[in-house]
């Protein structure tokens, strides 16, 4: 089952991102951005559209190659080798599986790539696809390939988890159980960085947010603190700090 | 070993084995026609009258159907994962990129070489058997020509994965699975004219232009390996 061994809990950051730059082509996407998560703590990457979420948690997994900056991993820098990825789970934009195989199959297909254990059915329980049977994927509706694509994430015990909008999708009760198992999840040890550009779910869901404007971190704070501050006012507070740099002054 | 068992599940084995059946019956099909005309309407048509010619033939188009064949699994295996959104996944996981593109690449050829070999041989042998027990042809076998046909079979085997490979890789470049297949059909538009050209020595000339593609192919092989270790999704 998934649970991360109290032995070892560090001080370190899991996840440094220190000065990173990326370009594509001539338009910087991510400029000399910084940010740390700590273990155990889900942090939560706000952006509005192009912001660059997606680019800089493929950073992180050393899809894309930086333009200068550096980032670390579980005490690995990213680029540097690929080890630190044994620990680390992830779901980019849509999961994306092989059609004509079942959950069952592409899980312990993930779980031999890993070099890891576990028990899928648990898992498949986990993230409420217990019973989906040898269905293959190609018949999934958009909700439960978001499961699948969760549990795939999840199954291996990660220390860390990379999460690109992973409400997409999702029924309401399927966002509450998200939310209950995220929670769960970090409770164990484990750290989340999730993205999104919904502020009530990340306001939810998030130990501390990150707000990505202009290609860097613009504003970095614990959200309960910020929601007692704010009360009300929470959600006008985030809107006008993410569209600062697009948009101007909203 | 496990590698090699799940780049396996990740292709559906069952649609290659029918399109590998499907090529082997149509060459059996054009052999046996081959033979019929042979006997029917021969005396100028040389290549239809010795078994020389038939079987330089029948490797022309075995090269030809499994070079196509191999591209459109390549393009399956290798383009259509590395240029999609599974390359992403693929990637996230703490196994070199060269470790598994290397699997994939041997799986394609065992698939090809061995379908290729199998379907030629069989062919070959039942033009043979059809042309004695109907009197197609006048002139018998000889050991010469099996050792030649076992062993020029497998060379085109070899041909044929070159051929598909070379092609996956401009398909790569290209990043689109339509550009793999229609690289092979470009492909197989010359090099089977030059098999079926000399009948007379069909091992030499099988074996030449596996020798002649196989340092293209393990070049662009090269690129294809270097530009995926670099790749960015
Ligand atoms: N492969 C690429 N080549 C060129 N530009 C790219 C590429 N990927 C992303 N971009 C650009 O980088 C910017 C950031 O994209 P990114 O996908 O990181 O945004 P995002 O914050 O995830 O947006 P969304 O909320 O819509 O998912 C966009 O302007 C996008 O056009
Ligand atoms: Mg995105």
């Amino acid at each position: 089952m998934i649970g991360i061994p109290e032995t070892r809990k560090e001080t370190n950051p899991i996840v440094e991102v220190l000065s990173v730059c990326k370009s594509y082509a001539s338009s910087e996407v991510i400029r000399n951005c910084s940010f740390q998560i700590r273990e155990g703590e889900i942090y939560g990457l706000l952006g509005v559209n192009g912001a660059g979420k997606t680019t800089l948690m493929k950073l992180i997994l050393g899809l894309q190659k930086l333009n200068s900056g550096r980032i670390t991993v579980l005490g690995q820098e990213v680029g540097a080798g690929w080890e630190y990825l044994s620990e680390v789970g992830s779901m980019i934009e849509v999961p994306v599986f092989y059609g004509h195989l079942n959950a069952e199959e592409i899980l312990s297909m993930h779980l031999t790539l890993m070099g890891a254990k576990a028990n899928i059915a648990d898992t498949l329980k986990l993230v409420g696809l217990l019973g989906v049977g040898g269905k293959p994927v190609e018949k999934y509706s958009l909700g439960m390939r978001q499961r699948l694509g969760l549990a795939r994430a999840i199954i291996h015990a990660p220390r860390l988890l990379i999460l690109d909008e992973p409400l997409n999708g999702l029924d309401p009760l399927g966002i509450a159980q998200m939310r209950e198992l995220l929670r769960e999840l970090t409770a164990k040890g484990m750290s989340i960085l999730l993205s999104s550009h919904i502020i009530g779910e990340i306001r939810h869901t998030a130990d501390r947010i990150g707000i990505l404007s202009g290609g860097e971190i613009v504003k970095e704070f614990s959200v309960r603190e910020k929601a007692e501050e704010c009360g009300e006012g929470f959600e006008d507070y985030v809107i006008s700090i993410m569209g600062r740099k697009v948009y101007g002054s909203v | 070993m496990d590698l090699y068992r799940l780049e396996w599940m990740k292709v559906r084995p069952s649609v290659y084995r029918v399109g590998a059946l499907g090529i082997f019956a149509g060459l059996l099909a054009m052999g046996i026609t081959f033979l019929i005309i042979g006997k029917y309407e021969g005396g100028e048509e040389v290549l239809f009258c010795s078994w020389n010619g038939l079987i330089s033939l029948i490797m022309a188009l075995t090269v030809a159907c499994f070079g196509v064949f191999c591209s459109v699994i390549s393009a399956k295996v290798i383009v259509e994962e590395y240029c999609g959104k599974k390359a992403v996944t693929l990637f996230t996981y703490p196994v070199s990129r060269r470790k598994i593109l290397k699997v994939k690449c041997r799986i394609i050829l065992w698939f090809t070489v061995s379908s290729a070999f199998v379907s030629n041989i069989s062919v070959i042998g039942l033009m043979y058997i059809t042309a004695r027990i109907f009197g197609l042809m006048p002139e018998g076998g000889s050991w010469y020509l099996i050792v030649t046909v076992v062993g020029a079979s497998f060379i085109a085997g070899i041909l044929s994965f070159e051929i598909g490979m070379a092609a996956a890789v401009i398909g790569w470049k290209k990043r689109s699975i339509m550009a793999t297949v229609l690289s092979a059909v470009i492909i197989m538009c010359f090099v089977p004219n030059v098999i079926a050209r000399f009948p007379d020595y069909i091992f030499a000339t099988v074996l030449a232009a596996a020798v002649v593609f196989g340092l293209a192919a393990k070049a662009m092989y090269r690129i294809l390996m270097d530009g995926i270790e670099n790749m960015e999704v």
